[in-house]
């Protein structure tokens, strides 16, 4: 914490430094150690000199990036991959600044964090000074907390305080901000910092009874299942719930994998562009059992509409979340694993499951578009399919990603990390990198855009450098593909700045960076094409040139019911 | 829906930045702070805030992000 007792006269302060005096920077480094982190993403400059100093010495691998954004996003994909707090640094002013995407990004989507960003001498702060900004202030809204650390004998403490803060409870991010003259302090070394166990939180016993009132009472019961399963470690048991009550389920874009794409009660993906089953059954549901979801608006459409005859069940750990969007008529708030396992089953709603299967199987997506060239929804399925188990698969922001969402198939949520709240595009390949450093023996492909892969390409630079196998597929219809999409829906189609007929030669850029590209345009070699790129050693990029004007079905349009969804009824191209 | 005006009593804990941190939440949330007495906390190191807000949503809306806050050790909502 802070320094906030100026009685309190610190080994430093006094001058009482012994001959193993270390540096703040010294200090850092061994808390970063003690906390187990074994990777940090970032990128030197002048007020984090002396951190970087240090980590000459320190017993944890520094991946240089080429962009601070691609640090921030590296280490969103690493905590996500493993659910272990991700970590970046970077000097102050526009160091800090580059990295608030990504610190923004973790914050909407609850994905552990610890951002460490040098910071000015403290008798400059305040001043203007060369690369001064106030960090502290900036981050504020984007963090679940932060430290701006006065004194060199606070930085054990702060360090396992921002460790326990990102992963306790909701999962977030967390800054701490290093004044130079901090970092280059010396001081006598510090005992140990206090770390609070990790504690469950239980759900109030009479709403688990009234819970399971809610449960005996329906007959039309639809689990909505989000981005708070993965997270919050409760996987096995949302799957055992769901089983053992037998219960038609939906999952947001967070929420995919908590059960195998493949499970017999999915129903799919619900919201804007979820599957038509998924949506109905909501909007028909008499409760509606919400899981680690928290009623975003690309969920539930115009809101006074959604779902309108459910009462609502709402499970989360943030009690924050409880009546922020929809009231809940139960809350059960604290650890869901103990929640879940508390619930009964099963349900008398033969009839029901049966109606939601039905129309889930009446709605499958076909995959059988007429003509030669790439159909994208195709591509994603049979990738899917090639990928071995245990890949993770990362995307950016755009139709890619609601295609990737759509015709993915996922085992574990951490096999499908997406820019959920914040829907940065640049995401996928920092991301990716985090992802593969974190899990070295798995696949790890992302999937980007033509446009969002501009975003962060300088960190095709990291992926040769570490010689890292990310597989790159680049779908490219030149354009900004979702933009053109709703502005020829829903803006008459009058078309702004979404051309990008003249990108550049992906597969060249590739090259440029010694990344071995592929390119596919015909549907017959797509197996050969696939095969070959996924097959390759280290990096790669595969082109992909898909029809520009393909759009991504179904659609909720905005302020509408989702009962008002266009596409996705039988016989519909995906 | 009409605006309606709440007061808020919170116990945080006396650390640097404290005030913008509870005020920043309050605005970002939907709340306009009309009112704001800050004194010297009863227990040590801390701060007694009470806070008198506008706002078309639900009070306990705000109560409970503010208690989310790591330096809040506590919220009371009087009417």
């Amino acid at each position: 914490m802070q320094s906030q007792n100026p009685s309190h006269v610190t080994p430093a302060a006094a001058g009482l430094v012994e001959a193993d005096a270390v540096t703040g920077a010294r200090l850092l480094v061994d808390a970063l150690h003690a906390e187990r982190v074994d990777v940090v993403f970032g990128y030197p400059g002048g007020a984090i000199m002396p951190v970087y100093d240090a980590l000459i010495d320190a017993p944890l691998r520094h991946v240089l990036v080429r962009h601070e954004q691609g640090a921030a996003l590296a280490a969103n994909g690493y905590a996500r991959a493993t659910g272990r707090v991700g970590v970046c640094l970077a000097t102050s002013g526009p160091g800090a600044a580059n990295l608030l995407t990504g610190i923004a990004d973790a914050f909407l989507d609850s994905v552990p964090v610890v951002a460490i960003t040098g910071q000015v001498p403290s008798p400059l702060l305040g001043t203007d000074a060369f690369q001064e900004m106030d960090v502290l202030g900036v981050f504020l809204p984007v963090v679940k907390h932060s430290f701006l650390v006065r004194s060199v004998d606070d930085l054990p403490q702060v360090v396992a305080d921002a460790f326990h803060i990102a992963r306790e409870g909701r999962p977030g991010p967390v800054l701490i901000d290093l004044p130079k003259d901090v970092a280059q302090a010396r001081t006598a070394p510090r005992p140990q910092p206090r770390r609070p166990p990790r504690v469950t939180r239980r759900c109030e016993a009479q709403n688990l009874d009234a819970a399971r009132t809610l449960l005996r009472e329906s007959g039309r019961p639809v689990v909505y299942g989000g981005g708070g399963i993965g997270l919050g470690g409760a996987v096995g048991a949302f799957r055992g719930f769901v089983h053992r009550a037998g219960l038609p389920t939906v999952l947001t874009l967070k929420g995919l994998g908590a059960l195998d794409s493949r499970d017999p009660l999915l129903l799919g993906m619900l919201g804007m562009h979820g599957s038509r089953a998924a949506n109905l059954a909501v909007q028909d549901c008499d409760l509606l059992i919400a899981v680690g979801a928290r009623f975003d608006d690309r969920v539930t459409g115009k809101l006074d509409t959604f779902a309108p005859g459910a009462r609502v069940l709402h499970l989360d750990i943030d009690p924050a979340e409880m009546g922020k969007r929809r009231k809940a008529d139960v809350a059960l708030v604290g650890d869901l694993a103990p929640a879940l396992r508390a619930l009964d089953g099963p349900l008398a709603i033969d009839d029901w499951r049966a109606t939601c299967l039905a129309a889930r199987d009446a709605t499958q997506p076909r995959y059988d578009a007429p003509g030669d060239d790439v159909y994208a929804p195709a591509l994603l399925r049979r990738l899917c399919q090639l990928l071995p188990p245990g890949a993770v698969v990362t995307c950016d922001v755009g139709q890619h990603q609601m295609w990737v969402a759509q015709h993915g198939l996922f085992s574990r949520p951490e096999h499908h990390l997406s820019s959920g709240g914040l829907g940065t595009m640049g995401f996928g390949l920092p991301a990716a990198i985090g992802a593969q450093l974190a899990r070295p023996a798995a696949t790890v492909v992302t999937v980007t855009g033509d446009g969002s892969f501009l975003m962060n390409v300088q960190e095709l630079a990291t992926l040769a450098r570490y010689d890292l196998p990310v597989k790159i597929l680049v779908l490219d219809n030149q354009a900004l593909g979702m933009v053109r999409q709703w502005q020829t829906l829903f803006f008459a189609d009058r078309l702004s700045e979404v051309d990008l007929s003249d990108n550049p030669d992906f597969g060249a850029v590739a090259r440029a960076f010694r990344v071995p590209a592929f390119a596919l345009d015909r549907r017959d070699r797509q197996d050969e094409v696939l095969r070959a790129w996924l097959a390759t050693p280290g990096p790669a990029l595969l082109h992909v040139r898909i029809d520009p004007r393909a759009n991504v079905w179904p659609l909720v349009p905005p302020n509408a019911s989702n009962r008002d969804m266009v596409g996705g009824v039988d016989g519909d191209l995906a | 829906m009409a605006t309606s005006r709440s007061e808020l009593h919170l116990v945080v804990r006396r650390v640097e930045s404290v005030l913008v941190r509870v005020l920043g939440l309050v605005v970002r949330r939907g709340f306009e702070p009309v009112g704001v007495v800050v004194v010297e906390g009863s227990g040590p190191g801390t701060f007694d805030v009470a806070l008198t807000v506008e706002s078309v949503r639900p009070v306990e809306l705000l109560s409970r992000q503010l208690a989310n806050l790591y330096d809040v050790h506590q919220v009371e909502v009087r009417r």
